[in-house]
Order: structure tokens, then C-alpha cells, then sequence
């Protein structure tokens, strides 16, 4: 989000995200548009599309849509039904993207898989919102207050945006770790790369999957790096992970129950904890799945495109939800 | 005096009338060096006059990218006293309104508070009036300054600071330059900075175009540019990626800068001297302002410890508390350990690196909310994101301590020797507030433990209430929320003020008066004391 120029805000997904496919500009942009519908019911869309990967806001309608949303992030209520809601298009989102990739595994036609996850992850895509729009600061002067101190309220903070669930990143070494153990206890490479390939493979390496494949898309790289994998301290790793995970969420949770600590007999202040640990730990989750389902969508996508004989740098969000369209 | 009285630079000019500045720049223009044309409203011109000097102004300028009108004081670039960044300079599109408007800004910083106390400390005496310099505003490539000792018609000790388009943000102190020194006979040290952004005078047409839109960097177009705001007659542009690993100033265009300077030096009569200079797009020198040296030529960049541009602290996001010193090192080192590395946005193949225990992380870009900001707070290693002059400011093998709760990285004389664990301190007047009981019971020398009772969850179990373990354990219900129906047999209801109830063994000592939410490594993260 840059400075208000003529009373227009703009974000500029081209400068932030320069190399990105249109495809990957318009999901930014088109679900970004759709945050107030998504988030709010509200059918006022976040400014207007000047074109993929920019989109001009009123400074108004900026002000008038953030401020109504942050006054509600404060309230428990809103805020568990929204992250329930999230979590249900995320949900959704990953059942259409499964279905996505089973018809393009089988090579049977994929046009109406296709419309239905990208119509679903644009629901999910919203999410990346919470990357610059959430009240941090106002969050953060909350919890200095409530803990007295600015260290400890930013230290809670972050430790509040720890996921549930494990990070994206740890995650797909944690695949790895489990293809090259069960490569050490006798399982066939050619299977195993093909699990990590398909489950982690639009992970790995710079860039997004959306043009040409990730490096461990390819089976054949994928099993040279499990055989690496194999030969190292493949238990001391996980080991590493699973207690450094473990600490992590203990430390939230130890936050979460001081915040809960300091704010106990205030109403107002316990109902805004309640409610900011809710957004946060959520936030955390959505940033680590979402990125992964963005991957799977490109990935398919661009599958789509090289049997459909389309150019997957330049298909749209509309080219997607209207099938046969693209071609 | 008629409006068509203003002086040109391309006349003989005197200081009382035209100021300082541009009766120095006459000079210079007079020894034949490179100095943009430009127009003068003298000291004394009236305030009511101003509109037609300035309509005079806009008739005599030719100005696709707008006017400058700078300050030209008497007392200003003085051997004691410079007033540099003092006075108002404004960048004004062709137009007369906008163009008055920047001249009586400049003029009314004579009068400013800043200006009286400046020239008090230095004691000169400042007039409360000053002459105008008006110029078409240059489109820069490239400007700077230049500070130079000069003998014998040769810059023998110097130092330039350049950056790309308009050197405001350098003088002004917004942004630092790519730094070119030399002392005696050494060769020049060149140290480069990162620029994201570059200002540029604009046509009317670019200060129409919306942030996002790309204008041309150079007049053949082969560099595109994307605005990013514009404002008062300037854009700011990101900098384009294909100038971005490139030097700012040629060692061509370097030896050009200070044989002019080494010029002016003559034509002016110092031994120090100080100048401001722009080159075009075509490769051609002008330098806009020349003065007295007032202050010591420093030669910082030559200090082979330094590790940021200007030694100062690096800001970015705070992404994960704690802190780690240790030497940079930078992505595709396997063996992170005690190292801080600088990074642009992680994957999964840096997990093997991430878990040989780096003393920090530092990225080049990202939020709280980031995947390297979540996986280094997954791991515990300090992270610092959004630092995005990191990579070239942090020289790889400086050690620095990076501070993941305050976002800031710094300095360090040395790698700190391991620290160890906060101490909780004695914990014998403390209740330890948890949501769940861990067994066996903690023996760590606390009053007591509170089980915490979140009213919106389950009910806690009360069975586990008592005295049979190594300190009471009770249960703290917040707020005004009711004591439960069941009260186990040996218990009591206790009403904490401003605070909950406490659900207390009859036969334990007094329930302690302070309470406390201990993190993972045991340190006390927040307490609260209890009145009763």
C-alpha cells in the first residue's frame, strides 16, 4: 500500500510481485477487490481494478472499510465466526483443488474443476489481506498497555502469530524427511520421489509454479534430493523440528494466557484479548496454507494450460471461471 | 525596478543584490564551467512585483520539467557559515501560480526561527530577505556533492556522495549515497548503496499519471521506470531493476566532477571546496551550487569495519523476539551455526541450513506475518524482515547483533559470550497460572499453582485440586464469572478484586499474592500481584 495520491491509495502487485504471470497479478488483485464481500458481507469492493495487479482505492472508502472491519475485529464474536468461515473456504478450496488435480492425473477434462477452485481459492486469496491491513499498530499499543511494556506487547504479538498447524517451509522438509526415512527402511525411490514431487514439489525453489514447473516438480530431481536427504541425520532433524515446533506453540500459548492474565477482570479489554488472539493464531495458519494452495492452483493451472493448448503467462481469472474461454 | 530587470547568471551579478549563490554560480559560468541557465529576483524585489517577475520568468524559461527556485542569500555558502538545508529550495511545475507559490516559500525561509538561531551560533548577521534563483529544473541521472581539497589546480583529498535523479533525499539526509573517496595519492574507495526510490522532475503530462504508470528514465526510453507518487512538481520512481546492481557514478564521469571542482576551486580562490552537481541523461556535468568547504573532509567509507552505509542501526520488522550476534554469512551456506544469516524470502530448501542453530536471520523483505518470519519464530532464531538494504549493507563476515524484538540489526565489536537463561528469580511468593497441570507436579520452588478456568471452556478438573503435591494448587476463574455449583469438599471461594475468583485448599497457607504465566525456558513472562 503506497501514500494516498489525489486521494487514491494503490497497490501495486506489479512493483511487489515483478515477474508474476497475469494469472498471479489478477488473483491478487481480483480477490483483494472482494475482501469487504468476503470478510463482511459487505458488497462496497475495495477499490477499483485499473488493471491485473493494480487496483486503485478511494482513500475513503479505505478508511471507511478498515475502520469498520477493525472495529469488529475487536468483538470475540465476529472474530470466531470469521475465522470459522475462513477456515471453511479453506476447506473448500483445498476439496476443489483435489479435485482439480485428480481429473488433470487422469487426464480427463478439468475445465469445470478448474472454474470451481479458482472461484473457491479466490475466497481463500482474500486472506493475504492480513498481511498489511490488520490493526497491528492498534494491537500493539493494546498489549503494551495490558502488559505494560512495549517489549513484552510486541513479543506477545509475534508469539500470538504462531500457526496451529506447522509452517509451509517446515512442512514440506518434514515430507522430505519422511520420503528419505521410508527410503531407508526399504521403500521403492521411484514411489517415494513421486509422493514428495506431487506433495511438496511446487514448494521448493525461487519463483511460483504458475509459468514453468518448480525444480521438484521433476520425479527424477525430486529422488536425487531424497537420496541426499537419506544419508544425513534424517531423525535428528525431525527431532529438532518437532521440539522446536513444540516450544513455539508453548511460548503463544504461554502469551495468550498472560494477555488473558492482564486483562482478567477488565470485560472490554478480556473481550478484545479473546478476540486478537483468534485473529492472529488464524492469520498465521491462513498465510502457511493459503501459499500452499496458491501453488497447487498455479501448478494445475499451468497442467491445464499445456493440454489445453493455452499460455499459462498470460490466462486471466476470468479466462478461468468462464471454461473454454481460454482457448 | 521593472520586472524586466532580473538578472541572468550569464551576467556579472553582486552578492548584495543577488545573493550568494547565484553570484557564485555567475562566476562559474563565467570561467566557462557547466552551470544551468537561470534567472534571479533580487533581494529587493517587492512582494507585489512578484507576480510579473515571475510571469517574466515562465516567458524567458524554456521548462519541460518544471522550474527550481533555490535561495540565494547574502550570508548563504559563507567560509563560516554555509546555511546548508537551511533555507527553502522548491521544485515548482511551469505555472504561474504554482511557480509564485515556490518563490515566496523560498523567500519567507529568511525569516525562519532556524535561520536566526543558526546565525547567531555561527555569528554572522542573516537579513530577514534574500534574492531568488530560479532555474529550469534539471532531469538528473545522476547528482551529488563533492567536498575536495584542491592544490594546485587538482582535487588531492575528496569525497563524493552521488545517488540517481535529484540529490534532495541525500542532502536532506533521507537517503544515503554511493560514497567515492580518496586522500593523497590512494586510489578511490567506492562504496555503493541501495536506492529504492529516485526523484525526478516531471512534465506536466508524468504529474497526471497515476502511482503504478511507467515513464521513461532516459530519453531514448530504454529504461522504463514505474512511478510510485508524485508530488509538487516531482515523481518518485522505484528504481528500475536493470540500474539497480549498477554503479551510480562512472569512474568516467568521477574524474570529469573533479577537474570541474578543481576549477571552480580556482575561479572561486579556495582551498576547500564544497559542490553541489547533476549529470544528464546524455552524460553532461553541471554543478548547481559551489562553496566554501565549512566543515572537516571525513573519509568513513574507507573504514573496512563498517558495516552499514552510515554505521548506524538498520530497521526492519520485528519477526522473532530474541537476540543473536554473530558474522553475516549469506544464503547457500550449509552451516549456519552462531552465524546470522542475510537473506531474501526463504524456502524449504534452507530448512537443513535454518536447523544448525544460526545465531539470527535477517531478510531482505517480508512482514510478521511472512514465511520466514513464521518459520524463524517456529524455530526460535531471532529474525529481523524487511531490512532491504540488507544485502548490501551488511558485509558478509561483519558481525552484528540483531535484535528480533526491537527489528533493529547493529554493530558488535565482537560474538558476546553465550548467554544463559534468564533467571525466574526465587518463585516462593508466587502462584504459577497455567491451563493445564503438568505432571509430575513442577518442584521449582513456587507458592502455588492456579489452574486457569477459562469461562468459555470446559470446566477444569477440580479432582486435581489440593495440597498433595509439592504446593496447593487451585483454580483462578477471571472475571465476574460465577463460582462453580460444585465446590469440592475442602475448598473455598476466594473473591480477588478487579481480578476473579480463586478456588483455594481450606487447609493450604494463604494463597500468594502474586501471580505469574511462566514461558517455555521457565522465565516469567508477565505478573500480576493480587489484592485481597
Amino acid at each position: 500500500m503506497e501514500r494516498v495520491w489525489k486521494g487514491l491509495l494503490t497497490c501495486d502487485y506489479e512493483h511487489t510481485r515483478p515477474g508474476s504471470t497475469a494469472l498471479e497479478l489478477d488473483l491478487y488483485t481480483t480477490s483483494l477487490t472482494r475482501w469487504p464481500a468476503v470478510f463482511m458481507d459487505d458488497p462496497r469492493p475495495y477499490g477499483r481494478l485499473r488493471r491485473a495487479g493494480i487496483v486503485d482505492i478511494p482513500e475513503c472508502d479505505h478508511l471507511a472499510l478498515t475502520g469498520r472491519w477493525h472495529h469488529l475485529l475487536a468483538d470475540p464474536a465476529y472474530a470466531t465466526a470469521m475465522v470459522t468461515a475462513a477456515e471453511r473456504r479453506h476447506q473448500r478450496s483445498d476439496a476443489a483443488l483435489l479435485a482439480l488435480e485428480h481429473q488433470l492425473d487422469h487426464g480427463e477434462a478439468a475445465e469445470r474443476q478448474l472454474a470451481a477452485a479458482t472461484e473457491a481459492f479466490l475466497g481463500v486469496m482474500s486472506a493475504h489481506i492480513v498481511n498489511w491491513l490488520l490493526p497491528d499498530d492498534q494491537w500493539q499499543e493494546f498489549l503494551a498497555g495490558l502488559l505494560g511494556n512495549d517489549a513484552d506487547g510486541r513479543a506477545c504479538r509475534l508469539a500470538l502469530n504462531t500457526p496451529d498447524a506447522t509452517g509451509h517451509l517446515l512442512n514440506a522438509h518434514l515430507m522430505l524427511l519422511d520420503g528419505a526415512a521410508a527410503l531407508a527402511e526399504g521403500s521403492d525411490l521411484a514411489t517415494a520421489a513421486g509422493t514428495l514431487a506431487a506433495r511438496a514439489g511446487t514448494l521448493y525453489g525461487d519463483g511460483s509454479p504458475a509459468a514453468v514447473a518448480m525444480p521438484l516438480e521433476d520425479r527424477a530431481r525430486a529422488a536425487r534430493l531424497l537420496t541426499a536427504t537419506a544419508a544425513t541425520n534424517t531423525t535428528g532433524q525431525r527431532n529438532l523440528i518437532d521440539a522446536s515446533r513444540r516450544r513455539a506453540v508453548q511460548l503463544r500459548n504461554a502469551w495468550t494466557l498472560a494477555a488473558h492474565l492482564a486483562a482478567a477482570g477488565n470485560p472490554t479489554a478480556t473481550a478484545r484479548t479473546t478476540a486478537l488472539t483468534c485473529v492472529c493464531r488464524w492469520a498465521a495458519d491462513s498465510e502457511e496454507s493459503r501459499k500452499v494452495q496458491r501453488h497447487r492452483l498455479l501448478a494445475a493451472t499451468r497442467r491445464w494450460c499445456q493440454r489445453a493448448a493455452a499460455d499459462p503467462a498470460t490466462i486471466t481469472t476470468a479466462d478461468l471461471l468462464a471454461p473454454g474461454a481460454a482457448r | 525596478m521593472t520586472a524586466t530587470d532580473l538578472p541572468s547568471l550569464d551576467q556579472d551579478l553582486h552578492t548584495a543584490t543577488a545573493g550568494t549563490k547565484a553570484t557564485t554560480l555567475a562566476r562559474l559560468a563565467a570561467a566557462g564551467l557547466p552551470v544551468p541557465a537561470g534567472i534571479v529576483i533580487p533581494v529587493d524585489h517587492p512582494d507585489e512585483r512578484l507576480p510579473a517577475a515571475v510571469a517574466e520568468i515562465l516567458a524567458r524559461c524554456p521548462a519541460p520539467h518544471g522550474l527550481i527556485a533555490r535561495s540565494s542569500a547574502v550570508a548563504e555558502d559563507g567560509t563560516t557559515a554555509s546555511f546548508a538545508g537551511l533555507y527553502t529550495s522548491r521544485i515548482s511545475p511551469a505555472h504561474r501560480d504554482a511557480l509564485l507559490d515556490a518563490v515566496r516559500a523560498v523567500r519567507a525561509s529568511a525569516l525562519h526561527p532556524t535561520i536566526t538561531a543558526y546565525s547567531q551560533a555561527r555569528g554572522v548577521i542573516a537579513l530577514p530577505r534574500m534574492a531568488v534563483l530560479v532555474q529550469p529544473a534539471l532531469r538528473p541521472a545522476c547528482s551529488g556533492v563533492l567536498a575536495a581539497y584542491v592544490t594546485e589546480g587538482r582535487c588531492t583529498r575528496w569525497r563524493i556522495e552521488a545517488i540517481r535523479g535529484l540529490a534532495e533525499p541525500l542532502v536532506s539526509g533521507i537517503q544515503t549515497g554511493e560514497i567515492h573517496t580518496a586522500s593523497q595519492s590512494h586510489h578511490a574507495t567506492v562504496r555503493l548503496t541501495v536506492q529504492e526510490t529516485i526523484q525526478l522532475p516531471a512534465t506536466p503530462q508524468e504529474l497526471e499519471m497515476p502511482p503504478g504508470e511507467w515513464v521513461r528514465f532516459d530519453p531514448a526510453g530504454s529504461v522504463l521506470a514505474k512511478i510510485r507518487t508524485s508530488d509538487a512538481g516531482v515523481i518518485h520512481v522505484y528504481t528500475p531493476a536493470e540500474l539497480a546492481e549498477r554503479p551510480v557514478l562512472t569512474p568516467e564521469a568521477r574524474e570529469r566532477l573533479l577537474a570541474a571542482a578543481a576549477t571552480a576551486a580556482t575561479a572561486l580562490r579556495l582551498h576547500h571546496i564544497d559542490v553541489e552537481w547533476a549529470i544528464d541523461p546524455h552524460g553532461t556535468l553541471y554543478l548547481v551550487q559551489g562553496r566554501p568547504l565549512t566543515a572537516p573532509l571525513t573519509n568513513h567509507a574507507t573504514d573496512s569495519q563498517a558495516v552499514t552505509a552510515d554505521d548506524h542501526v538498520l530497521h526492519g520488522i520485528a519477526a522473532a523476539p530474541g537476540r543473536g550476534t554473530g558474522p553475516t554469512v549469506r544464503t547457500g551456506s550449509a552451516d549456519l551455526a552462531n552465524r546470522v544469516l542475510i537473506c531474501q524470502a526463504l524456502g524449504p530448501e534452507a530448512v537443513p541450513a535454518l536447523l544448525t542453530g544460526p545465531a539470527a536471520v535477517v531478510s531482505t523483505t517480508g512482514g510478521e506475518l511472512s514465511h520466514t518470519a513464521i518459520i524463524t519464530r517456529e524455530l526460535g532464531i531471532p529474525c529481523v524482515t524487511n531490512v532491504n538494504t540488507a544485502l548490501t549493507a551488511l558485509i558478509p563476515g561483519a558481525v552484528v547483533e540483531v535484535d528480533g524484538g526491537a527489528g533493529t540489526v547493529r554493530p558488535a565489536p565482537a560474538v558476546p559470550a553465550q548467554r544463559t537463561p534468564q533467571d525466574t528469580g526465587p518463585l516462593s511468593a508466587t502462584a504459577v497460572l497455567t491451563r493445564t497441570l503438568e505432571q509430575p507436579a513442577p518442584d521449582d520452588g513456587r507458592a502455588a499453582t492456579l489452574l486457569w478456568h477459562d469461562p468459555n471452556g470446559p470446566a477444569p478438573d477440580l479432582a486435581a485440586f489440593g495440597t498433595g503435591g509439592p504446593h496447593p494448587v487451585g483454580v483462578l476463574l477471571p472475571g465476574n464469572h460465577p463460582a462453580p455449583v460444585f465446590v469440592p469438599a475442602g475448598c473455598c471461594p476466594i473473591r480477588l478484586p478487579g481480578l476473579g475468583t480463586l478456588l483455594w485448599p481450606q487447609d493450604a497457607p494463604p494463597p500468594p499474592t502474586e501471580i505469574a504465566v511462566l514461558g517455555p525456558d521457565r522465565q516469567i513472562l508477565h505478573r500480576r500481584t493480587v489484592s485481597r
